[in-house]
């Protein structure tokens, strides 16, 4: 193997790059008794790493440990993880009911809610008031506004009663009238019944 | 599919058309100027209308009664009120803002001027019914408006209140 070539594998080993085969190239050319006195450092490594792989853990060891790790009893916690799950559950849903009902409980005394609804009494006692109140205002306004027009129905009703009234002369002045014809009539029958006399 | 496509846009444009209904122009006046300084804010709503009876029952008095008769028609009142503190820039502002609103489905029934004070009665009719008054509000140290909405029965709103004494909106509070 050339040296160039040797240094670029070395680079791209130490970089993680290099592919099986090349590391197999690799290790094979440092190994070997030709390769380059330059790379005695990186040979020395390649030889540890080659004589680790060999290592064996021995067979009653292996065994040994494999057992140990079989027969380690379980956490207890571990193995009730379910049932600690159930208890935490439960005692969160006993948590938040027993809040809300002290805190529904704790309301203070002179608050009383509204039948059916989320208002208080204050609430909806304070509602009516500002409804009078805004209503009144209204109403106010409106009447202050119409009154004008009212006064004029008050007149024209004052006219309508005036023309009634002229009514009522005119039948007067037509009975008047009926009175002197009818007094008329009978001075002419008093005149006639006069003359009757001096004829009898 | 055809009829089931026009089916759901008759009732898209229902939907559209019965919201536009309830909404009022000074809606977004209510929701600019609500949560702010120196504004009175009332908005009572038909929930707490329906418990009037409820709370009036221990009050005495025909005009409770008659309060009740008139809000049990009542979808909603809502009252905004600024009253001139110490920004009288603030006032001039608003005042402006509240004549400038558009009221395109009202028409005014009357304008009440009195000592620098101007209350204009606009109404929005459904057929023959009235669904909002509004009562748009000027007065030289204060300004805003009352709208109610609702079945509106104005000749037993005009029977009211002849017994309360109310010149001015001074004394409302905010309940919101």
């Amino acid at each position: 193997m050339h040296t160039t070539e040797v240094k670029i594998l070395l680079e791209k080993y130490y970089e993680g790059a290099t592919t099986l085969p090349e590391e197999r190239q690799l290790e094979a050319y440092l190994l070997s008794p030709g390769a380059d006195p330059q790379f005695a450092a990186e040979a020395r490594l390649f030889g540890h790493l080659a004589k680790a792989k060999q290592e064996t853990l021995p067979t009653a060891a292996a065994k040994e440990i494999e057992q140990r790790l079989q027969h380690t009893a379980p956490n207890p916690f571990y193995r009730s993880r379910q049932l600690w799950y159930y208890v935490g559950g439960i005692a969160a849903a006993l948590l938040i009911f027993f809040t809300v009902a002290i805190s529904f409980y704790r309301q203070p005394a002179n608050t009383h809610f509204v039948a059916g609804t989320s208002y208080t009494r204050a609430e909806a006692e304070a509602a009516v008031l500002q409804t009078q109140q805004a209503l009144a205002f209204v109403s106010a306004k409106w009447t202050q506004g119409t009154e004008p027009l009212k006064k004029l129905g008050t007149l024209q009703n004052t006219q309508d009663k005036m023309q009634n009234l002229g009514a009522l002369d005119r039948n007067v002045k037509t009975i008047n009238h009926s009175m002197t014809k009818a007094s008329e009539s009978l001075d002419e029958l008093e005149r006639l019944s006069k003359i009757k006399i001096v004829i009898n | 599919m055809k009829k089931i496509t026009m089916i759901a846009a008759a009732l898209v444009l229902m939907l559209t058309g019965a919201t536009a209904q309830t909404q009022s122009p000074t809606d977004a006046l209510f929701d600019k100027y609500g949560a702010k300084d120196g504004f009175t804010t009332v908005h009572i709503t038909k929930e707490l209308f329906s418990l009037f009876a409820e709370v009036t029952q221990e009050a005495e008095g025909d005009d409770m009664q008659e309060l009740n008769k008139v809000v049990q028609g009542l979808d909603f009142i809502r009252i905004l009120m600024l009253k001139d503190t110490v920004q009288s820039r603030q006032l001039t502002e608003f005042r402006n803002e509240l004549n400038g609103v558009k009221l395109k489905d009202f028409s005014e029934l009357m304008t009440v001027n009195e000592g620098g004070e101007s209350v204009k009665f606009m109404i929005r009719k459904n057929g023959k019914n009235i669904n909002e008054l509004l009562l748009i509000i000027n007065q030289p140290k204060e300004a805003g408006f009352i709208s109610i909405t609702g079945n509106i029965d104005l000749k037993t709103i005009a029977k009211l209140s002849k017994s309360m004494n109310i010149d001015g909106m001074e004394n409302l509070d905010k309940i919101k």
